[in-house]
């Protein structure tokens, strides 16, 4: 028989007669302070080696949480403290929020907690700038890890650009001694043409497959960092075809490296309504960059300008300066090219509509920018839809993130941030060395399972897996998050979860029938 | 009277621990949305339930992602049943409630206890 003790807050207005009948051997009246409620809750457990604790009392979540953490600390087990929170309820509530509390506190098997030793590495997979700084970061933390990039060389997109840019830090010297700080350290992997192949294992132990030019090598990490990066996309939608005289934004560097000058150039933006911030930036500087090396007549022509903060305003403000004239649209300008020239016709707001009608030599449209990697994700069951609970860089999947342009548009310290931030995460994860994990409280008993595979296709987590020798589904108690989805789905009954499980709801449902 | 809620954890049930419930309430905890089976409402009514709640997270702030989604396509599919069983559907219902819409679980409620008094009226 369990042994429970109940706990209750000074001043809850409970008796002791409505815990007739449960399976309490103490009961003891807690101190209103937190810190006093968890030394007299944990004394009380150990004396009476207890199996577990009913809390009962105004039990704000705060309250709660700092408890379990305490008794985590403590070594006992958090789950087994059943939190009975009175605020707001009478007399006659009071008493039914009791007695589900017994119930759910009978039905609650205890889960077994296993500690497993996580290879403290992480695979970093792009080496553009946000996998770079989810690099320098972990290093900083004294992580090992490892950078898997496609490209000859680590730097991205950004590090193909040529100088200038609005922030404090210049991105091109950044990545220049970022690369050369990463490739002296003996505990920096770096594998360039390199391609991932496949990813097996979950959180804490990774195993990841990669292509290198000398063949396929794998390699283990506890944790796996994404920078795919982003891809860019002609926009067709829009009719206009790339040519001598129409070319696309992120060809920008690679032209303006030539000497040929044009005389007169535009930059076409916002071709799909909203726009994008980056894209007003990376015209910014285009046109920035054509005055200084050409000299050329620059237009801008936009719905909207995306100047937010103050590099880049500093930019626009620089670019009025230099001569570049903007320009707003409502309706998609006319293009018409003829030979040498492209001429724009559109309607301006800001001019009272007037008709505009220009010609130039090299007109610079903006692309889409797309997140790039989405085959690799599919594969490996990796999604980060937009979710608070996931903002910013977690996913789906425990012990992988996802950093920089790959999850959202985002400019140079952007990137910076989110490899910041994944680092401090995949820190938390392996910095101690071990990671606990409850072993059973979602369990698949094998002798039920009719291997239907609901349970592996619905998991959000990737956590339910395939045992091809048992014929049955595994579900891997680390990358579990216990959302109790697969229990629910099975046809075959053959998951449970403990504290979860049928019978604890039913009789809870039953309980109080009249 | 007896209504059953079933409270997403992460969302509803942090909200109903700062509502005043009247005193028919009974809470049933969930992990998640994800977890309520059409049994599980079913159940609820089979054991005297008046009316039924299954109020979960914003649909596109679920911790599992679909758990939310899943609640709701549970809950429209045991309302068929209700209606083939002659049970008035609107006896179940499901909303999404985030954890700090105390004021919201509290009307959702009241306007079930509400909805209940007239049809037994
Ligand atoms: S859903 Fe149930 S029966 Fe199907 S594979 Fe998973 S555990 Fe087995
Ligand atoms: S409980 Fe949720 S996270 Fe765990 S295996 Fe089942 S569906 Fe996946």
């Amino acid at each position: 028989m369990a042994r429970w003790g109940a706990f209750i807050c000074d001043g809850a207005g409970v008796d002791e007669s409505s815990l007739a009948g449960a399976e309490v051997v103490v009961t003891t009246t807690l101190p209103p302070q937190a810190g006093d409620l968890a030394c007299k809750l944990i004394g009380t457990w150990t004396r009476y080696n207890l199996d577990g604790g009913i809390l009962i009392g105004a039990v704000p979540e705060l309250v709660e949480e700092l408890l379990k953490e305490s008794l985590r600390q403590a070594g006992l087990d958090p789950f087994r403290l059943v939190v009975v929170d009175l605020r707001g309820r009478d007399k006659e509530g009071k008493d039914r929020e009791i007695k589900a509390a017994l119930t759910r506190a009978r039905h609650l098997e205890p889960t077994h907690w296993a500690k497993a030793k996580v290879e403290q590495r992480a695979l970093i997979i792009g080496g553009g700038a946000a996998g770079l700084q989810a690099a320098l970061s972990l290093r900083q933390l004294g992580l090992p890890v490892l950078i898997v990039e496609k490209e000859e060389s680590l730097g991205g997109r950004l590090g193909k650009l040529d100088g200038l840019y609005p922030y404090d830090v210049d991105p091109q010297g950044w990545i220049k001694s970022t690369i050369a700080t990463l490739q002296e350290d003996p505990e920096v992997e770096i594998l360039t043409a390199s391609k991932p192949l496949a990813l097996a294992g979950q959180v804490g132990d990774f195993i990841l497959e990669v292509q290198t030019p000398t063949g396929a090598v794998t390699r283990r990490g506890g944790a796996v960092v994404l920078a795919l990066g982003s891809k860019v996309r002609w926009p067709q939608e829009s009719g206009l075809e790339p040519g001598p005289r129409v070319v696309g934004l992120s060809r920008l560097d690679e032209l303006t490296r030539f000497r040929l000058r044009h005389k007169k150039v535009a930059f076409l933006l916002d071709l799909d309504e909203l726009g994008s911030r980056v894209g007003t930036l990376s015209a910014l500087r285009g046109a920035l960059r054509i005055k200084d090396n050409w000299g050329s007549e620059v237009h801008v022509l936009c719905r909207h300008l995306k100047v937010d903060g103050k590099p880049l305003e500093s930019m626009y403000r620089k670019a009025r300066d230099m001569g570049v004239l903007f320009f707003k649209y409502e309706e998609f300008p006319q293009v018409t090219e003829s030979g040498e020239e492209v001429t724009l016709q559109f309607k301006d707001p800001d001019l009272e509509y007037m008709v505009v009608e220009e010609a130039y030599d090299l007109l610079i449209v903006e692309e889409e920018i797309l997140p790039a990697g989405e085959e690799l994700m599919e594969a490996w069951s990796v999604s980060q839809p937009a979710n608070v609970r996931l903002y910013p860089v977690a996913t789906n999947r425990k012990g992988i993130y996802m950093v920089g342009c790959c999850r959202d548009e985002m400019d140079f310290p952007g990137a910076i941030q989110d490899g910041t931030v994944a680092a401090g995460e995949i820190y938390a994860l392996l910095g101690e060395g071990d990671l606990l994990y409850e072993e059973d409280r979602v369990k698949v008993r094998s002798e039920k399972c009719v291997f239907c595979l609901t349970c592996v296709r619905i998991c959000p987590h990737g956590a339910a897996e395939i045992d091809l020798v048992q014929e049955a589904a595994f579900i891997n108690p680390a990358a579990c998050q216990a959302c109790g989805m697969c229990a629910a789905d099975c046809p075959a009954q053959a998951i449970v979860y403990k504290g979860f499980d049928n019978e604890g709801i039913m009789a809870q449902l039953e309980m109080g029938g009249r | 009277m007896r209504i059953v809620v079933f409270c997403c954890e992460n969302s509803a049930y942090q909200a109903a621990r700062q509502s005043r419930l009247p005193a028919e309430v009974d809470l049933i905890r969930l992990p998640c949305g994800g977890r309520v089976e059409v049994l599980h409402l079913l159940r609820a009514f089979e054991g005297g339930a008046d009316g039924v709640l299954v109020l979960t997270c914003q649909e596109d702030n679920c911790q599992s992602l679909h758990g939310s989604a899943r609640a709701r396509h549970r809950v429209e599919y045991a309302k068929e049943i209700l209606k083939e069983i002659g049970i008035d559907p609107e006896r179940l219902q499901w909303h999404p409630v985030t954890s700090n819409m105390g004021p919201r679980f509290q009307k959702i409620v009241a306007d079930m206890v509400e909805g209940l008094k007239l049809a037994s009226a």
